[in-house]
């Protein structure tokens, strides 16, 4: 009993005193992530578009996707910036939207290991609807790339 | 007479035990008599501060314990710590510094037997204070799409206090020098702190800033200079 205290108490030390500034296990990315819902017969259920193509205006030679079948997407904002604007095309055939998002940036420290990532807070989003009908945000704040923030009604 | 000899040595042994066990409860009766024993101010140092930097090498800890025996079982206890914290990676630079106190209490749960018996298993509580100011010279947030994002973080002076429970041990080994080993849980009270966007690294004499508690260990030796006397319950 006395040795399993020890023990213990050793563990317990060595967890007080280890450098938390050498490990890393969390995901610093923040990403706008969206998933993809299509109405059809009253009925609404999710879809996968055929080849889409997403990239930020003025990076149209670095595509987030090129012409790929997908659920939904996942992009990240500009870090220096209040606004991103960018272009999404559900099907090479079709014409595509435009998309602009307004939002609030904060870095956020995320722990001595992994140090800084941006967070961001969504106020408005505009875009045009050539192909997409609307969008719904689920979640305004932005500080993980594992959370649906958007649903794109098509 | 070789078979009488050790009957009257048992016989005498018999007596001895029976006479100590009818003595006792007149032991028992007698008062407990106050007894003056030299007290004073103990001042001791940190050594585990020395091994934290080993671990975390960004780190640059003093603590100076001081304790005064104010009763028979009842000592002030004080600490005085010193933090400096400079770290750098690819990540981020930091750099913070400050100065810490706490104070409270320390109960000696050991019962005296002897007056002048020089050691002690303790519980205690502290009040913790600390002052202290942090800053990001730069950091880095990295992207693959929009490219790399660097910024700072200014200069900010911040203030953290906390609640502290304690148990240890010291041990005179040398005429007024102490060995001693302790366990402290500190509880941050402005635990705002903690949640900030950018919490400190390190909060001196807390131990991480980022975290609502902290665990930690201290292993101390001390010197009593003995100042003046207590009054020590003893039962003769």
């Amino acid at each position: 009993m006395r040795y399993a205290l020890l023990m213990i108490c050793a563990l317990t030390c060595l967890a007080a005193c280890d450098d938390d500034t050498k490990v890393c296990d969390v995901d610093v990315r923040t990403e706008l992530r969206a998933n993809f819902r299509y109405v059809l017969n009253n009925v609404e259920k999710d879809t996968t578009m055929p080849k889409v193509t997403l990239y930020a205006f003025g990076k149209e030679d670095d595509s987030i996707y090129a012409k790929n079948p997908t659920s939904g997407i996942q992009f990240s904002l500009d870090r220096t910036a209040d606004s991103s604007r960018f272009y999404f095309q559900t099907d090479s055939t079709r014409i595509a939207d435009t998309l602009i998002f307004r939002y609030r940036r904060q870095p956020h420290f995320v722990s001595a290991g992994c140090g800084f990532a941006t967070y961001f807070t969504l106020d408005t989003i505009i875009h045009t609807t050539n192909v997409l009908q609307s969008i719904q945000v689920r979640n305004h704040n932005v500080t993980t790339g594992n959370e649906t923030n958007l649903t794109f009604h098509f | 007479m070789k078979r009488t000899l050790p009957s009257i040595f048992s016989a005498l042994l018999l007596l001895q035990a029976l006479a100590a066990s009818a003595q006792s409860p007149k032991k028992d009766s007698l008062p407990e008599v106050k007894v003056a024993v030299p007290a004073g101010v103990r001042v001791g140092l940190d050594l585990t501060r020395f091994a934290v930097k080993a671990f975390q090498p960004y780190r640059t800890d003093v603590t100076v314990t001081l304790d005064g025996r104010y009763n028979d079982r009842l000592y002030i206890a004080s600490e005085l710590g010193y933090n400096n914290t400079s770290h750098s990676d690819t990540n981020y630079t930091y750099k913070g510094n400050g100065i810490s106190l706490t104070i409270g209490a320390n109960y000696n749960l050991l019962k005296k037997q002897v007056p002048r018996e020089n050691f002690m298993i303790y519980g205690g509580m502290r009040y913790g204070l600390a002052l202290f100011s942090y800053e990001v010279p730069e950091y880095t947030i990295y992207n693959d799409y929009w490219g790399n994002t660097k910024g700072s973080y200014p200069k900010t002076n911040a203030m953290a206090h906390w609640v502290e429970l304690t148990v240890g041990i010291k041990v005179e080994v040398l005429k007024n020098f102490y060995l001693g080993w302790s366990l402290h849980e500190r509880i941050l009270i402005n635990n705002k702190l903690a949640k900030r966007d950018f919490p400190p690294l390190v909060i001196p004499g807390f131990g991480k800033g980022y975290k609502g508690s902290a665990f930690d260990m201290q292993y101390t030796i001390s010197y009593l200079f003995p100042i003046w006397k207590v009054k020590q319950a003893v039962t003769l």
